[in-house]
């Protein structure tokens, strides 16, 4: 044990301790908000990005899907039409005039 | 005439009001790369505990200033203010949930001695640094921040007054007398 140390001396004890973060702290505060400015506009131009992608696709696959579904559609009433149409043949791609219904 | 402009400039300038100066991300980062350092110290003496406690805590003090960074008004000086409040009601709500401080033991390895200082003479240092630490514990907050502020970051008496809104001889006595006190706790040989 040591002797009691007079009051200056518990001044300049106290100025010896001088603590310093460790790696671990400055690795932490690295991946903090204010430290990753570039993450943002990352993001900003992979969701621009996405969005470009996905407007091709759906611009691309829309077209066929209805050409798909009114396929189905006529697999259905194709002859209800063609009842109704006297025989008659409706083109593909084409849009059932249902004014002919009425006649 | 001149020194009335002058007397209206000085007025101006004081009472100019800076809003929101860490906003950016640029500044926020120049702020945590000014006062990190003193923040951690300051957390760390206060708190008492290990310095991963330490560092969460500091880390956690940034995080809450960037949340609130907009909110913020004025100087540098008074965002170090404003860290420092932030820092101390981090430690507070630590010692409150677990009610009692934690000590560190891995003081020793905090202690910065010159290098020219012989091998007993270090030991000695260390030894006594070690007590100083332990009786620093049972000091209530205000006052264990008074010496913190005064010896861990080198603060003069006036600028700690200014913290606390104290008058200086306040502040000047409370450390005479926490000084003598902590003497006076000092474990016999």
């Amino acid at each position: 044990m040591t002797k009691t140390p007079d009051e200056q001396t518990i001044e300049e004890l106290m100025g010896y301790i001088q603590p310093q973060p460790t790696e671990r702290f400055h690795v932490m505060m690295e991946q903090r908000a204010w430290n990753r400015p570039h993450r943002v506009k990352v993001l900003w131009l992979r969701s621009f990005a996405a969005t470009m992608l996905l407007m091709v696709v759906l611009a691309v696959t829309v077209p066929s899907l209805c050409m798909g579904a009114q396929d189905v559609l006529r697999a259905f009433f194709g002859d209800t039409s063609e009842q109704v149409v006297d025989g008659g043949h409706v083109p593909q791609g084409r849009p059932i005039d249902f004014t002919l219904i009425a006649q | 005439m001149g020194k009335d402009i002058a007397l209206k400039r000085t007025v101006t300038d004081s009472a100019r009001v800076v809003s929101a100066p860490y906003k950016t991300r640029a500044a926020f980062r120049a702020l945590y790369t000014e006062t990190h350092l003193t923040v951690f110290r300051y957390v760390y003496g206060l708190n008492g505990g290990s310095i991963q406690d330490a560092e969460d805590m500091a880390a956690e003090t940034f995080t809450r200033a960037w949340k609130s960074r907009n909110r913020f008004v004025g100087d540098s000086n008074a965002a170090l203010g404003w860290l420092l409040k932030i820092a101390r009601n981090l430690v507070i709500d630590s010692h409150r949930k677990h009610a009692r401080r934690k000590t560190d033991t891995g003081i020793d390895q905090m202690v910065i001695i010159a290098p020219d200082t012989s091998p007993e003479e270090k030991a000695i240092i260390a030894e006594q640094c070690r007590i100083m630490w332990r009786l620093l514990q049972d000091l209530p907050d205000t006052k264990r921040e008074m010496l913190v502020l005064r010896y861990m970051l080198g603060w003069r008496v006036n600028r700690i007054a200014r913290h606390f809104g104290l008058p200086e001889n306040t502040v000047s006595v409370t450390m005479r007398r926490l000084l003598k006190q902590l003497r006076e706790k000092w474990p016999q040989p």
